[in-house]
């Protein structure tokens, strides 16, 4: 673990701006692509490290949207420049619409073995309302295409929390199933200030479930993929025995991982660390090679060990005591002692063959509550 | 300084009338500070005062003005205006000959004019009527002077008018208090007799004291005897505020001033005592001040229970300055170790509380306030209780008493009926109801303090569209057919909830405290139920549905930084509550129990 980093790569364009969408993504900055992939590769090749590279991940916005040939350039530099691993796991976030054969060809020839499908529902009165470009049809071909152009490591985004009635849930869910993917993620619909979706849900536009629907949706999520033989293994990730994302594994584990691209974040050597939100100001900095973070943090032992045990919580196997104890040279159990007495008394938490977590979907769905109480 | 160019005067009025500001204007025209070190209200020097707006320590600050060619000391006291500080008034009137009541023209008399002016007249005082806010066009002056004979009965023919906002009349206020305004009595080379009129701790200094000197004079180096316990100080440091500290040599017959004697425990020396020369002593004391008594008591317990040694020292370090602050301390089974506090009113009570969390930076709870029980024993034994909670078993208790006031409401008279109908429903008897002009009528009424305490006040500014003013003046303890409620979280009782109420009210409240509950606890992760019960009868109950999903929102990219942030928001956000068993409970609870619920 030591001597394994993680990196991940931020494209931050989009055909057209989801309308609940809060991440760091344009639609309308295309004309920057190829300076930015440029300022791409500078911080890519500015970056020191012995360590040896276990995943690459092209997240976005949407990276499939660039061209295969720039996505193929960074994976180059970073072979050429790093130590990577025999059988690297590489993604990329892909938007339905453009998994289509000769893209996906493509892609798989240059190296990359996983694919992020957004395909978010199957069900088109869904799909219209987050204003995606795609349909149910798509959402399907997608994953048809990907598989019969030979990805075996394919994950599926579903989102809910648009009413949908148990019949719904089920119908995507078997959706997904029916074909052979080995991963989903699901996120709950979450409205944030500053987007097109808040102000349509504050002036009635857009309904939303209520609390006690989402609730309900997410743990009947759970249960139908269980019974289809997806492990639950992180609060909104799913997979097939030995699926689980290595990459999404190492930010809970608390590896060493290195974001590169604008807004991404690292944790490199103990210390958190991201650049900045925007394009522009990231082209220019890497050009007058100045330093492009803007936020640092460098933990407290005491803090690091909790952001650690919050990190670790969110996995179905959770804190594994004895091995939590000589990494930070702590007694959790003590540390948390009036916590843990609390939650386990609840309910909420478990302790069982040496480990700690969350005890299954009820205690996951209101896991920020839980964990606030350990941070 | 010779006695006829000195003058004392106060500075009263009812609440906002603008007296601190008469006293900016009066510094800055006789040039005490210079423009450059005026800020508005100058004298509210307290934190609170200054966020508040409002004064609530009177300050003495001494004026130099020159009239036709003679210099005059004038010590202005400007005091507080909210009716929970007439004990400052009070003290203040003792030290002076004359005062300004101070009248807002766009407001006319109101509550605590009355109160103040009355006050005023006890105290043998020439009072200048001063009409303020002149400039603003709802000013009637008239009907303001038409008000004043009217209810107080003097004359208005010399009223001032002025603008203190405009700094108009100001000349008028100065020249009027050196004519009209006694010069203090008293002979310099009599025996030493000075009024201690307040007195507080300063960290450095310890006890200073402000005084009038009525006979005698008092220098640096004099060995001063406090009369009520013959201790012996000398005197360190004389001075005055200008309303910059200046020390002096002497303080002369007839004026005010304060002394640093070296005196480190405050209660050697309480305001009303007495000073004189230990070798030439005063034959006689001051009759002194009645100990002002608190009207409200709370209990105050510190959120994070490893902090009570913090809160008792905060408490005992307040108590210092102020004198109608008590503290007793108590143990609840809910909040742990605290105390139970006496204070003047409900606004003393959140300003000490603020008091406690801004300047000493703890973070308590506060319960509701209540009053004084008097409850009689079966076995005739007659106790005073302060915490509902501890209200004996209904069947060792003959009867329960409370403390009733008289209120005196100033309002409009379109007004009339609806206050007359809050005052029935807070079970008041009419005493006595005036036009103090042809459409404005003075109410009196005597109702038990414990409906004062709560909502009245917000109900009586609602129902005259915040244009009647209230006095309140204790009365006696009377019989009433009284009863505890209590509330239970998830049937566990919580002492802090108790409260003791009329039972022909006790429905109404036990749905109305529920209700007021269930808007600050929130939602927990399990079920929330909560119960109000008298005489072990449930009678009203309410359920907080538990807490079924958090956002699991994406993380996206290893943004581990926002997630944690997001978490330790939330755990801030918990810290601000208190837990009762499990349950976490805003600490609004606590003192909103009885809200101004629309009933
Ligand atoms: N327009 C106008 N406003 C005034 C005048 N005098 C005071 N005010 C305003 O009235 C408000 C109250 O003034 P203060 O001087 O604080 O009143 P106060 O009587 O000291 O109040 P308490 O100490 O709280 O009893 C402030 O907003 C002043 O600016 C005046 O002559 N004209
Ligand atoms: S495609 Fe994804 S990143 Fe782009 S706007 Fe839509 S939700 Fe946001
Ligand atoms: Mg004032």
């Amino acid at each position: 673990m030591g001597e394994s980093v993680y990196f991940y790569i931020h494209i931050p364009y989009c055909y057209k701006k989801c309308p609940y969408c809060s991440f760091v993504s344009y639609e309308k900055k295309l004309s920057t692509v190829s300076d930015y992939f440029k300022a791409l590769q500078n911080e890519i090749s500015s970056f020191e490290t012995d360590k040896t590279v276990e995943t690459i991940y092209f997240g976005g916005g949407t990276p499939s949207l660039v061209n295969v040939e720039q996505i193929d350039k960074i994976i180059n530099l970073i072979y050429k420049k790093f130590k990577v691993i025999k059988l690297p796991e590489i993604t990329i976030e892909t938007n339905p619409v453009d998994a289509k054969y000769k893209f996906l060809k493509s892609i798989k020839s240059i190296g990359i073995n996983r694919i992020s499908l957004g395909v978010q529902s199957f069900i088109d009165r869904k799909l219209r309302t987050l204003g995606r470009i795609h349909n149910a049809k798509i959402s399907s071909e997608s994953i048809k295409n990907a598989l019969n152009v030979g990805f075996d490591n394919i994950s599926v985004d579903l989102i809910y929390g648009l009413k949908e009635t148990p019949s719904e849930i089920e119908y995507e869910i078997n959706s997904a199933n029916q074909f052979d993917i080995r991963h989903i993620s699901t996120y709950m619909l979450s409205v944030e200030k500053k987007t097109a979706f808040y102000e349509m849900v504050k002036n009635g536009k857009i309904e939303i479930s209520k609390e006690d629907e989402v609730a309900d949706a997410y743990i009947y999520i759970a249960e139908l993929l269980k019974n289809r033989g997806f492990e639950h293994y992180e609060i909104s990730n799913f997979a097939k025995k030995d699926f689980e994302s290595r990459h999404n594994n190492a930010y809970w584990l608390g590896y060493d991982y290195r974001g590169f691209g604008v807004s991404a974040s690292s944790f490199v050597n103990g210390e958190r660390f991201s650049n900045t939100d925007a394009i522009e100001d990231y082209i220019k900095l890497i050009k007058n090679k100045k330093s492009t973070i803007k936020h640092r943090e460098n933990l407290s032992n005491l803090k690091s060990m909790k952001e650690s045990f919050v990190l670790l919580m969110r996995l179905a196997k959770g804190v594994d005591i004895n091995l939590f104890n000589k990494k930070y040279k702590t007694d959790v159990e003590r540390v948390y002692k009036d916590e843990l007495e609390h939650f386990i008394k609840l309910g909420f938490i478990k302790k069982e063959n040496g480990k700690i977590s969350l005890n299954g979907e009820q205690s996951m769905v209101v896991s920020n509550s839980i964990l606030s109480d350990f941070v | 300084m010779d006695t006829k160019h000195i003058r004392n005067f106060s500075i009263i009025a009812h609440i906002d009338h603008g007296k601190s500001t008469i006293a900016d204007r009066i510094i800055e025209n006789t040039g005490g500070l210079s423009k450059r070190e005026m800020k508005e209200q100058v004298l509210d020097s307290l934190d609170v005062e200054r966020k508040h707006g409002i004064t609530v320590k009177a300050q003495t600050v001494r004026i130099e003005y020159t009239h036709n060619n003679e210099k005059y000391y004038l010590n202005m006291i400007d005091t507080p205006g909210h009716v929970d500080f007439g004990y400052e008034v009070s003290r203040s009137l003792s030290a002076c000959e004359g005062c300004l009541l101070v009248v807002d023209a766009t407001q006319g008399v109101e509550a605590q004019t009355i109160a103040n002016a009355y006050l005023a007249i006890e105290h043998n005082l020439e009072i200048i009527p001063v009409i303020n806010k002149i400039d603003l066009p709802s000013a009637d002056i008239e009907k303001t002077k038409h008000e004043i004979e009217d209810a107080i009965g003097i004359d208005t023919s010399s009223a001032l008018k002025v603008s203190a906002k405009q700094n108009i009349g100001i000349d008028t206020i100065l020249e009027a208090i050196v004519k009209r305004i006694p010069y203090p009595k008293g002979n310099d080379t009599a025996r030493l007799k000075a009024l201690v009129v307040d007195s507080w701790y300063d960290n450095y200094r310890g006890v200073v004291f402000a005084v009038r000197i009525f006979e005698g004079s008092l220098k640096r180096g004099d060995k001063i005897k406090i009369m009520s316990n013959g201790k012996v100080f000398e005197v360190e440091e004389l001075g005055v505020y200008t309303p910059k500290q200046k020390i002096i040599e002497k303080l002369d017959v007839g004026s005010v001033g304060y002394v640093i004697a070296n005196v480190k425990n405050i209660k050697d020396a309480l305001i009303g005592d007495t000073i004189t020369l230990e070798n030439n002593p005063s034959e006689e004391a001051f009759e002194g001040f009645k100990k002002p008594k608190p009207f409200v008591y709370a209990g105050i317990y510190p959120t994070d229970t490893d902090k009570y040694e913090d809160l008792k020292e905060a408490l005992g370090k307040l108590q210092l300055n102020d004198a109608s602050l008590t503290i007793e301390p108590e143990k609840s089974d809910s909040l742990g170790f605290g105390f139970r506090c006496g204070f003047l009113g409900v606004l003393s009570m959140n300003i000490t509380k603020e008091r406690i969390e801004d300047e000493f930076n703890l973070d308590v709870v506060a319960t509701s306030p209540s009053v004084v029980y008097r409850i009689e024993k079966t076995n005739s034994e007659v106790i005073d209780i302060y915490n509902p909670s501890l209200l004996p078993e209904p069947q060792k208790i003959s009867g329960i008493y409370e403390p009733f006031v008289i209120v005196e409401i100033i309002t409009p008279s379109e007004f009339v009926g609806n206050i007359l109908r809050l005052l029935q429903d807070k079970r008041g008897n009419q005493k006595n109801m005036t036009y103090i002009s042809q459409d404005r009528v003075l109410i009196k009424y005597s109702i038990p303090l414990s409906e004062v305490i709560t909502d009245f006040y917000d109900k009586l500014k609602s129902l005259s569209k915040g244009y009647a003013s209230f006095d309140y003046n204790f009365e006696g303890f009377k019989k009433s057919d009284l009863t505890k409620l209590v509330v239970m979280i998830n049937s566990k009782e919580v002492d802090s909830f108790s409260m003791i109420v009329p039972k022909e009210k006790a429905y109404r409240m036990a749905r109305d405290v529920l209700k007021t509950l269930k808007k600050y606890i929130p939602k927990q992760l399990f079920e929330v139920r909560l119960q109000a019960k008298i005489n072990g009868k449930i009678i009203a109950k309410e359920q907080i549905g538990a807490l079924r999903k958090d956002v699991l929102a994406k993380c996206y990219g290893g943004d581990i930084t926002r997630k944690r942030k997001l978490l330790e928001k939330q755990k801030k956000g918990k810290k601000r509550m208190k837990q009762i068993g499990s349950v976490a409970v805003s600490k609004e609870a606590f003192i909103k129990l009885i809200e101004a619920n629309n009933s």
